[in-house]
């Protein structure tokens, strides 16, 4: 759990791990070159967000950014959250 | 197409399926759409002459959909799919990487286009292995990158000759159709662009007459060539051009040409004046000179007093002997230089001579398999006329041929 910003960043980014950089370089290895990460966003005021499969390569910084819909006065239960799948790429 | 001048637009809008699926759609800032695209298509950890052709690439055939308002024109309510058989990939509410993220707001207004035309090239890109096509191939441009090509090595090696043209005008979406219907008696830039579109797409549909004097006034003849467009598409023929008769001529416009194809005939910018030079003369050079040279060589075929000369654009003693003996067989001032006189007889016989021949399907020197279908033999033809058959402009005028990179998207594929 990370908590944000007041401006909705996160101060120092999540490291994980991820396959080595190479698997990312040749169509033919056989390896998926990256790493899934699912992310879950709420604050008390917006509808929550799902993101699944955000992927994170070696070396780079993924950004996502969260678009929080805020929610109505008196939210419907079935309206309060969000949810973004990212499908593998096929390259 | 009727938006002369290339842009990219502030927002594009999505639709999150197939083109005819019941689909969501998504509006997004260009360039979020198009770190989007790029975050799908291809991984962040390529080299970075890499990720600039493809980026390129990318943003070039958004713009193509926008410019040729390809689905718009369809009566859509989007400009592109994110269906990749159609279109690009696009992933609703994903991540950016970082690296390309930088890139793509460095160079998100830059696209390609073949030199001497105005379209976005329409630039398809396939990954290279389990898809190859023609066009760019993402492996295979990691390959090269790797191997010491920059980015525009890259590009050229797959699309042929392109350059990379920066800083595209940003504005909002803009709809082509003027707002208020063209009908008889409207004049201006935008009925110069209704007549071209319809005189080109007359050749492919030899029953729409041919306007004459593209002139930008809505007259008569312009008046009758719509009402065959429209009897031919099924819209009321009242020879008023409101948005349906409008997008159909675009529609149409964009197929005939094959605008949003790869290896398209090109667009090139309109000229509103395109009649009456004030006086071309030994020495002028350049597009007038060129067009007027393409009608005296279509004339010398049939006129047997008009000298055959070289389409180059350059305003030499040759061409002076053809306006010479044209102003003699017109019967006008024997001067050798073109002025408004000169320059509309010699265009109204040469739009007879187009008019007549080419609904007779003899020997046009433009019916190329490539403008009338069914007038396709061209038994015995002179080979010089069958460059007349791939034509951008206005009139029939000599295309370009395209030619593409050398690259082989299969021979491309990073060694097995």
């Amino acid at each position: 759990m990370r908590l944000t910003n007041r401006s909705g960043q996160l101060d120092e980014p999540i490291t994980i791990e991820v396959p080595d950089r190479a698997a990312s370089l040749n169509p033919n290895t056989g390896v998926i070159p990256f790493s899934t990460v699912n992310l879950y966003a709420r604050h008390e005021n917006y509808e929550e967000i799902f993101i699944e499969n955000l992927q994170v390569f070696a070396d780079t910084v993924t950004d996502q950014d969260l678009e929080l819909i805020p929610l109505a006065e008196y939210p419907d239960s079935w309206n309060k959250s969000e949810t973004f799948l990212t499908p593998p790429q096929n390259l | 197409m009727p938006v002369v001048t290339p842009y990219v637009p502030e927002n594009i809008t999505v639709h999150l399926g197939s083109p005819a699926s019941n689909a969501p759609n998504v509006t997004v800032s260009f360039v979020d759409y198009v770190k989007n695209v790029a975050s799908s298509e291809i991984y962040p950890t390529w080299d970075e002459d890499a990720l600039r052709a493809n980026i390129l690439a990318i943003v070039s055939f958004a713009l193509n959909r926008v410019y040729t308002e390809f689905y718009r024109s369809r009566g859509y309510s989007f400009d592109i799919t994110n269906n990749t058989a159609y279109d690009q990939a696009f992933v609703n509410g994903r991540s950016y990487f970082g690296n390309i993220s930088r890139l793509v707001d460095e160079i998100f207004n830059d696209y390609l286009r073949r030199p001497g035309f105005v379209e976005p090239l329409a630039a398809k890109f396939c990954n290279g292995t389990t898809v190859t096509c023609e066009g760019l191939s993402q492996w295979g441009s990691e390959n090269l990158a790797r191997q010491g090509y920059s980015y525009d090595q890259i590009l050229r090696s797959y699309y042929g000759n392109v350059e990379i043209v920066p800083n595209a005008p940003v504005r909002g979406l803009m709809n082509s159709y003027p707002g208020t219907p063209l009908q008889r008696g409207s004049t201006g830039p935008n009925v110069v662009v209704l007549q071209v579109a319809l005189n080109r797409i007359a050749q492919n549909y030899p029953a729409i007459p041919k306007i004459a004097n593209v002139d930008g006034i809505f007259g008569s003849r312009t008046e009758a060539t719509v009402r065959a467009f429209q009897q031919i598409f099924n819209l009321t023929p009242d020879g008023i051009v409101g948005p349906a008769t409008w997008y159909s001529v675009v529609r149409l416009y964009t197929a005939v040409t094959e605008l949003s194809e790869l290896r398209s005939q090109g667009q090139q910018f309109y000229a509103v004046n395109w009649s009456s030079p004030n006086g071309l003369q030994v020495g002028d050079s350049g597009d007038k000179v060129r067009l007027l040279q393409y009608w005296l060589s279509v004339l010398a075929e049939y006129i047997s007093g008009i000298p055959s000369l070289a389409v180059d654009g350059i305003f030499g003693n040759n061409t002076r002997d053809a306006v010479l003996a044209a102003q003699r067989r017109f019967g006008l001032p024997e001067t050798g230089i073109v002025g408004p006189e000169t320059w509309d007889a010699i265009y109204e016989q040469y739009a007879g001579i187009e008019n007549t021949t080419l609904r007779s399907g003899e020997t046009f020197p433009t019916s190329g398999a490539q403008a009338v279908p069914a007038f396709a033999r061209t038994r015995n033809a002179n080979p010089n006329r069958q460059q007349y058959a791939r034509t951008p402009t206005l009139t029939q005028f000599p295309g370009r041929d395209l030619s593409m990179g050398t690259q082989d998207p299969v021979r491309q594929e990073v060694v097995r």
